[in-house]
């Protein structure tokens, strides 16, 4: 080790520890050899980042993010201590584990246990996002990832961008680009008070925008049928969602 | 304390400089003390609009940067209006000569002397658009029926919020009703469906915009063009925040509007 990176198997899965020492240049070429020269092991595992107290830049945090999604990393969560880059994560619908990092906890960064060792211990106050509300219109520009199930209370405006691993639920019109089961959830739906997207997919499937689209205002629902997409009535019989209200 | 508004579009040539012209000399006919400026760094137009590009002296550079000795040496007296300035833009510098906290200043200053201040603000959506809107407290939205100004729009307004600038009001320019009623062009249902913004107001297509600005005189002092009685009625509703153009029924509405219209739906 000593390469500012330590690895962790955890009760959220694969945990990397990012030293707060490294840069993020450091950090972005450390963490592409580790991955590459253990390719097999790191083979569709989804990590959880541990950034310890590391503050972040506006967009350093996105563009640290995007490197990472380029070179073909799944991000499960994070866990940091800095309150800045809590409120980044949460702005880019990325969850946040537990209540801050376990460097500063339980582990010291230059004790590795080993993998598969536990390290996260149960705590009762953790709280799982496992669905989040967003209560804007997204205009044009504007993108809103989530992973898991994503609902907005207003319209996707043709131009902006929702995608989520779970389930899109637009209380709105949805006219932009809508991508659900983005890590290939095929299960995944997408709703919306009117359904009208530039661009649907879900999990690997594309449906482009044409006139098929219904041109009344009613609530439709889009998911995979043998292979392709198909829209179908959203009709909703749960009370639950009355109680939102 | 004076306002202090934005015209911007993100979209470029759709009416952002003839707007701010004719909102200006409109304020001004009403009494209103105002200013105008130019940020359209490299590309100044306003002047022209008004007739007043042969007294400019100093520029919005000269003015941030201390080359003159008060903003009053850069300000231009309109020939109509006592009571109406211009701070031109500067023809020959760089954008990033002026800076969004230097603007901020600018505004803060201007507004104890005046009634309104107008930014004309360049297309765009990059460091002219953060100078013209850094000091503002108000945005005057242009668009034009047309797909791809709606949608610069729509980006703009979602950059305006991401700022905390909410409420940014909209004009819809070079409307043409007949194209309209034949669905040729975008209506104002379609546009506020998307924009979904308070109106300020709709200007027609009209020749006479074109021959009023050639000549540096706003058409919203002609009593006889159609653009110029839109602009008035503009101006009147910009002095008053109640005066709304509705079109749809209001925002706040709308959610809940939809939500239980959605629940009737699936009771039925
Ligand atoms: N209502 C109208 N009817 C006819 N012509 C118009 C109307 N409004 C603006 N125009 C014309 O459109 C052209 C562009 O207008 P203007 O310069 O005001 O746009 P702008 O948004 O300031 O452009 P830029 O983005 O380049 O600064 C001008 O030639 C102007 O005369
Ligand atoms: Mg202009």
């Amino acid at each position: 080790m000593g390469d500012g990176i330590v690895v962790k198997g955890g009760r959220e899965g694969l945990t990397l520890i990012l030293s707060p020492e490294l840069s993020l240049q450091e950090l972005s070429t450390v963490l592409q050899e580790k991955l590459l020269k253990e390719s097999t092991f790191f083979q569709n595992a989804e990590l959880v980042l541990d950034f310890g107290a590391r503050p972040f830049q506006e967009k350093e945090f996105s563009a640290f993010l995007g490197i990472l999604h380029s070179a073909g990393i799944r991000i499960k969560g994070i866990l940091s201590d800095n309150p800045i880059t809590k409120l980044m994560a949460k702005e880019a619908g990325i969850e946040l584990i537990g209540n801050g990092s376990i460097m500063s906890s339980r582990v010291r960064i230059d004790h590795p246990v080993k993998s598969g060792g536990k390290i996260l211990k149960e705590k009762p106050e953790e709280v799982h996002a496992s669905a989040l509300f967003v209560r804007k219109t997204l205009r044009s520009g504007q993108l809103q990832h989530f992973n898991g199930d994503l609902t907005i209370l207003g319209d996707v405006n043709p131009g902006a961008e929702v995608s989520a691993a779970g389930n899109i639920v637009v209380f709105g019109s949805l006219r932009g680009i809508a991508h659900a089961g983005i890590r290939g959830d095929q299960t995944a739906v997408v709703a919306a008070l009117e359904l009208k997207p530039t661009q649907l997919r879900i999990a690997d499937c594309i449906a482009r925008s044409s006139e098929e689209w219904n041109e009344d205002h009613v609530p439709e629902m889009a998911k995979i049928e043998r292979g392709s997409i198909v829209i179908e009535p959203y009709a909703l019989k749960h009370k639950v969602l009355r109680s939102l209200l | 304390m004076g306002k202090v508004f934005v015209i911007t579009s993100g979209k470029g040539g759709v009416g952002k400089t003839t707007a701010t012209a004719n909102l200006g000399s409109g304020l001004a006919a009403s009494g209103e003390r105002v200013i105008l400026i130019d940020t359209d760094i490299g590309l100044r137009n306003l002047d022209l609009v008004l007739g007043l590009e042969n007294r400019i002296v100093f520029d919005l550079v000269d003015v941030v940067q201390g080359k003159c000795r008060s903003p009053r040496q850069a300000m231009i007296k309109d020939k109509r209006f006592e009571n109406l300035y211009l701070i031109p833009a500067a023809q020959s510098k760089d954008k990033e000569d002026v800076t969004p906290q230097q603007m901020k200043t600018l505004c803060e200053n201007l507004r104890r002397e005046f009634d309104y201040v107008l930014i004309d603000c360049p297309a765009g959506i990059e460091h002219g658009f953060k100078n013209a809107v850094a000091g503002a407290d108000e945005a005057v939205i242009v668009t034009t029926p047309e797909v791809s100004a709606v949608r610069d729009a729509d980006r703009i307004i979602g950059l305006l919020e991401a700022e905390g600038k909410y409420s940014p009001r909209l004009i819809l320019n070079r409307v043409r009703k007949d194209m309209m009623k034949k669905g040729q062009m975008m209506s104002i249902e379609d546009i506020q469906e998307i924009l979904n913004i308070k109106l300020l107001g709709m200007v027609p297509e009209d020749e006479a915009i074109v021959v009023s600005s050639n000549k540096g005189e706003p058409a919203v002092l002609n009593p006889s063009s159609k653009a110029g009685e839109a602009y008035r009625q503009i101006v009147e509703r910009m002095k008053d925040p109640d005066l709304v153009y509705t079109v749809k029924p209001d925002n706040g509405e709308n959610l809940f509007g939809r939500l239980w219209k959605f629940f009737a739906k699936v009771e039925a």
